[in-house]
């Protein structure tokens, strides 16, 4: 009997602590479902999803659509012109087209100073344009688009009127020497992390037109609020004049999220002019 | 005259420790042979334990001992072997003896662990702790860096992280934390730990590119010694309410063998010396272990093994963050093969295919972010994870008395690490940081051990390595960010990094001798070191970025050794001096703007050189049979040459001191441990403050009932003394007074 005890105790005590021991095991938590990872955005998401058609219009045979990536904004926007032939919507390729954007501020007609484009259309009858949008401060601006082009020796024009959101892209300032001026943030377009151009232009406002700028130097300073009284900044390199009112440097954002990015503007031997870039958001 | 005074004391004690018994006289008589090799050991020291006097063996490793007819235990040691204890009954005559005595991994290696007992070889150490930590902990030299109650990571002679190799089997397992929350050591419970295999200095060239130690946590494998075996602990400690069990199974039939481990513990919040208990330091933890292994006859085995560890709710109260969930997945699969007889060039083999996976969710939503002085106002979850495979062979050779082996090492690791920051203030936008970008690591390397006994004195060692790494940064993000940081085309690196060693060990008599040993060895750079990017430092409280020119530290070293080993006592002396350049710091990061808020910002970088330089003495005597006294120093002393300033994470000189008595059921330890106050710090390479000493005494004892049943219990930290270890992050405190108790069983 005694022996017996002595061969049952051990069993029974390894048997327990094995049984509590297969019982912990499971216990390590699913934490799959806790409030932080489910709160985990995809950052790639947060990019925008493809082109919007913004308005279509058709004459003389042709029909030709303006499509945005983003909602158009002041400042520069890329958008797309789609070419096809009406009824079929067979796209027109090899067809360069002449833009013209133009707006009324304060009774005077300004015409954006910048118009990229990517002509001729592509296979699809596609070709991008970045235009700047430059205006004043407050609600949306009303913008007229002429859009012009030859088509088998016919010539044919496009109106497109357009409202033309506020933006911080586009800041206007008054200069230390009293002259009115307009900073604009070019490139990214869209910002992302990582190391990309930056792409700033400085146009004078001069009651009528956009004079650009040639003489201003720029310095930096990209931070990023991260609350509490921290933030810290991102290298770059300080933009340099490229063209006509373009000035370009490049930017490394180390991290997504809020930035802010401060431009010291120096325009010929005036006192450096400030022009703060505000809650822009980097994916 | 201090010297002579204290050989004469040593000999009278040698003296009096004796007793002599007059009666028949009997011969124990013998050859001892080199297990390896099998040529003659000459001068082995042959002793019978609580006799005087002994012999030793003769150049063709013979030996012949008068012993009164007994029951008697013959003790035969010589220096470069382990030491191998025989029991003999002379109540009927002489006894003839055939020893094969197992050479130490040439001179170098602390450890050794074989069996049920985990033994470390160092004469100093205790052999009754119960966790992977506690029992590195007792090498002298060996330190950990604290970040909780949790997983520490271990600094050799005050070298750690990249510049120690350590590894599972061989295995490479790359944390996945890159606040390394997560050292390789934490996988490995104690109840799979077969053998723990320290190198200290970068003299192992066999396990990875390294230049201050190895370790090699070698785990239990399937015994074909018992049909059927299980084993259970359950332990407790009151400092934490710390709570654990552990069981192990063992089955064979056949020549197919299995083995399966599970423990648990869990841990409170713990309570240092000051009765503050410190919050948000709790943890809880399982491990799971299976291996498989069949016997294919002729010396070759297959064996397959999966480890499983997850630790959960592990808080880190320095840190800014916890552990949420800390998940290693280890798979192995492997082929040995051992010569069973006959002559032949080639000995043993083993292969070993493997991969593991490392998860880490850290996240602070247990904290109070809105007040601390760091990244305050937010929450901060992090995830990183590796994938690595590799394979890892092993060859042995033996011509006559040269033996070589040849060790195969490559795998690849990925890594990646990132963080959300979501902020409680209101108009601050979620922010996303990108730490590790699926970073791409692959390395081969070839290393070569040749050994070979020049005669009968002395024995040589020569040892090289040769690694080629190439590796890159594959997520496009981190790509353009570290490109443009950098202005760099690509981030692609190759390194081809070599490395040599040699030792020669010399016996001055049976029971003495001395070993030199030199090195001039590299490592690599660690993936965080290359193309990290914004990694907080709790050194230093800057964020680091890796440099991908970076450079391998190259290390010129040097150790002299000594080892005494009688009967009664055993000494065991290290002095070496290491002279490191391309020292891998943290300097200042000329990319970013430091801000008016508490961010700083530093990259990894070389400095031109650095020295380390210390001694390790340890050693156990014999004060009365099954009383043994006990006692280690240990000190290291770093130098920046660049900065003229200490190195960093420099452990200050510490002592062990101990009485233990050893009986057949009953045994019983009172230790001390003390440190010396460390004021040669780093202040300007990592804003690093001094440590106050501390002396704390421990008590421990255990019974064994009978085979099967045994109690272990003690109390550490006796007096309740608040005090940290340098090496501590942020300070944190030491356990206080801690009761413990460990009730284990087996059948």
């Amino acid at each position: 009997m005694t022996e017996c005890k002595q061969r049952t105790f051990p069993v029974v005590l390894v048997v327990g602590v094995l049984l509590a021991g297969i019982q912990s095991a499971g216990c390590a938590p699913d934490i799959s479902d806790t409030d932080f990872y489910s709160r985990h955005p995809d950052p790639v998401d947060a990019q925008p999803t493809g082109p919007v058609l913004l308005e279509k219009k058709a004459a003389s045979g042709v029909a030709l659509a303006v499509l945005r990536n983003d909602q158009v904004h002041a400042g520069y926007n890329e958008l797309i012109l789609r070419a096809a032939t009406e009824g079929t919507d067979e796209p027109i390729v090899g067809v360069s087209f002449d833009v013209v954007a133009s707006t009324v501020i304060d009774g005077a007609t300004y015409v954006s100073p910048i118009i990229d484009d990517a002509s001729p259309s592509d296979a699809a009858g596609e070709v991008t344009l970045g235009i700047l949008f430059l205006q004043p401060r407050g609600s949306g601006q009303s913008w007229r688009i002429d859009v012009s082009t030859t088509i088998d020796g016919a010539p044919i024009s496009f109106p497109f009127d357009i409202v033309v959101r506020d933006s911080l892209t586009v800041q206007p300032f008054v200069g230390a020497g009293g002259q009115s001026f307009f900073a604009a943030w070019i490139e990214p377009i869209a910002p992302k992390t990582g190391e990309g151009p930056l792409e700033l232009a400085v146009y004078r406002d001069t009651g009528s037109a956009f004079d650009p700028v040639e003489n201003a130097s720029i310095d930096l300073y990209p931070y990023m609020d991260m609350g509490g009284g921290d933030g810290h900044s991102t290298p770059f390199t300080k933009p340099t004049h490229t063209s006509v009112g373009r000035y370009a440097g490049t930017i490394n954002f180390i991290m997504s999220g809020g930035w802010d990015l401060t431009a010291y503007l120096t325009i010929g031997a005036a006192p450096a002019d400030t022009v703060v870039f505000k809650g822009f958001t980097v994916h | 005259m201090r010297n002579a005074s204290r050989h004469t004391t040593f000999l009278l004690l040698i003296l009096a420790l004796g007793t002599t018994v007059s009666q028949a006289q009997s011969l124990v008589r013998g050859m001892v042979h080199d297990s390896e090799t099998g040529y003659p050991v000459p001068l082995a020291n042959v002793v019978v334990a609580g006799l005087e006097g002994g012999t030793a063996t003769a150049n063709d490793g013979s030996f012949r001992l008068p012993v009164p007819a007994g029951r008697h235990t013959v003790i035969i040691s010589a220096i470069g072997y382990e030491r191998v204890e025989k029991p003999v009954d002379t109540r009927n005559g002489d006894v003839s003896l055939h020893i094969n005595l197992v050479p130490t991994i040439l001179l170098h290696q602390e450890v050794l662990v074989e069996g049920a007992a985990t033994k470390l070889s160092d004469p100093s150490a205790d052999n009754s702790l119960q966790t992977t930590e506690d029992l590195m902990k007792q090498i002298p030299g060996v330190d950990f860096i604290e970040r909780a109650n949790f997983a520490w990571e271990p600094v050799i002679r005050g070298m750690s992280g990249g510049q120690v190799g350590l590894v599972i089997d061989g295995v490479k397992v790359i944390g996945a934390c890159v606040d390394k929350m997560d050292p390789t050591s934490a996988y490995v419970e104690v109840e799979n730990l077969k053998k723990l295999e320290l190198t200290k200095g970068g003299f192992d060239l066999s396990k990875s590119s390294q230049i201050g130690g190895t370790v090699n946590l070698v785990t239990e494998k399937p015994s074909f010694d018992k049909p059927f075996s299980m084993s259970a602990e359950t332990g407790f400690e009151s400092a934490s309410m710390q709570r654990r069990v552990r069981t192990v199974v063992n089955g064979s039939r056949g020549n197919t063998s299995v083995r399966a481990s599970l423990s648990y513990r869990k841990a409170d919040d713990f309570m240092p010396g000051n009765g503050v208990r410190i919050t948000n330091s709790g943890f809880a933890k399982n491990n799971t272990k299976f291996d498989v292994t069949q016997r294919l006859g002729a010396g070759h085995r297959l064996s397959a093994s999966v480890l499983a560890d997850n630790a959960w709710g592990v808080g880190y109260p320095v840190l800014l963050m916890d552990a949420t969930l800390a998940k290693a997945r280890i798979y192995s699969l492997s082929h040995s093969w051992l010569r069973q007889s006959g002559a032949g060039l080639l000995q043993s083999s083993e292969t070993r295919l493997y991969t593991n996976t490392v998860d880490h969710w850290m996240d602070d939503y247990a904290r109070d972010v809105d007040q601390r002085t760091v990244m305050r106002s937010m929450n901060m979850p992090m995830y990183g994870y590796t994938r690595t495979s590799g394979v890892i062979s092993e060859t042995a050779m033996r011509h006559g008395k040269h033996q070589m082996s040849v060790t195969l090492d490559a795998y690849q690791t990925k890594s990646f690490g990132d963080m959300w920051m979501f902020s409680t203030l209101p108009n601050i936008p979620d922010m996303y940081l990108l730490n590790l970008g699926d970073i791409l690591v692959q390395n081969a390397a070839v290393s070569a051990e040749y050994r070979v006994p020049v005669n009968a004195r002395l024995k040589a060692r020569g040892s090289v390595r040769l690694d080629f790494s190439h590796r890159d940064v594959q997520n496009e993000t981190m790509q353009s960010i570290l490109e443009g940081r950098w202005g760099v085309a690509d981030l692609n690196r190759n390194y081809v990094v070599p490395g040599i060693s040699g030792a020669l060990e010399y016996a001055l008599g049976s029971a003495t001798g001395i070993r030199l040993s030199v090195a001039d060895v590299a490592r690599l750079p660690t993936h965080v070191e290359s193309y990290g990017h914004y990694i907080y430092n709790y050194t230093d409280g800057y964020f680091y970025s890796g440099n991908p020119d970076i450079r391998p530290e190259r290390s010129l070293q040097v150790e002299l050794g000594f080892e005494r080993t009688t009967e009664v006592y055993g000494v065991r002396a290290s002095a070496f001096a290491n002279r490191i350049s391309n020292y891998i710091l943290g300097s200042s990061d000329a990319g970013l703007i430091a801000d008016a808020g508490t961010y700083r910002f530093r990259v990894f970088d070389n400095i031109s050189a650095a020295t380390l330089i210390g001694f390790e003495v340890s050693g156990a005597m014999q004060l009365v049979p099954a009383v043994d006294l006990r006692g280690a120093i240990s000190y290291t002393r770093g130098q920046n040459l660049e900065f003229d300033e200490p190195l960093p994470l420099i452990p200050p000189l510490s002592t062990k001191l101990a009485v233990a008595y050893t009986g057949d059921r009953f045994a019983a330890e009172i230790e001390s441990r003390a440190a010396m106050p460390q004021n040669r710090v780093a202040r300007r390479a990592a804003d690093e403050d001094g440590t106050d000493g501390y002396f704390v005494l421990n008590l421990r004892g255990s019974y064994t009932f009978n085979d099967r049943v045994a109690f272990t219990a003690g109390v550490s930290n006796v007096f309740n003394v608040y005090y940290h270890e340098h090496l501590s992050f942020g300070n944190l405190p030491a356990l206080g007074r801690n009761v413990f108790g460990t009730l284990s069983v087996s059948i």
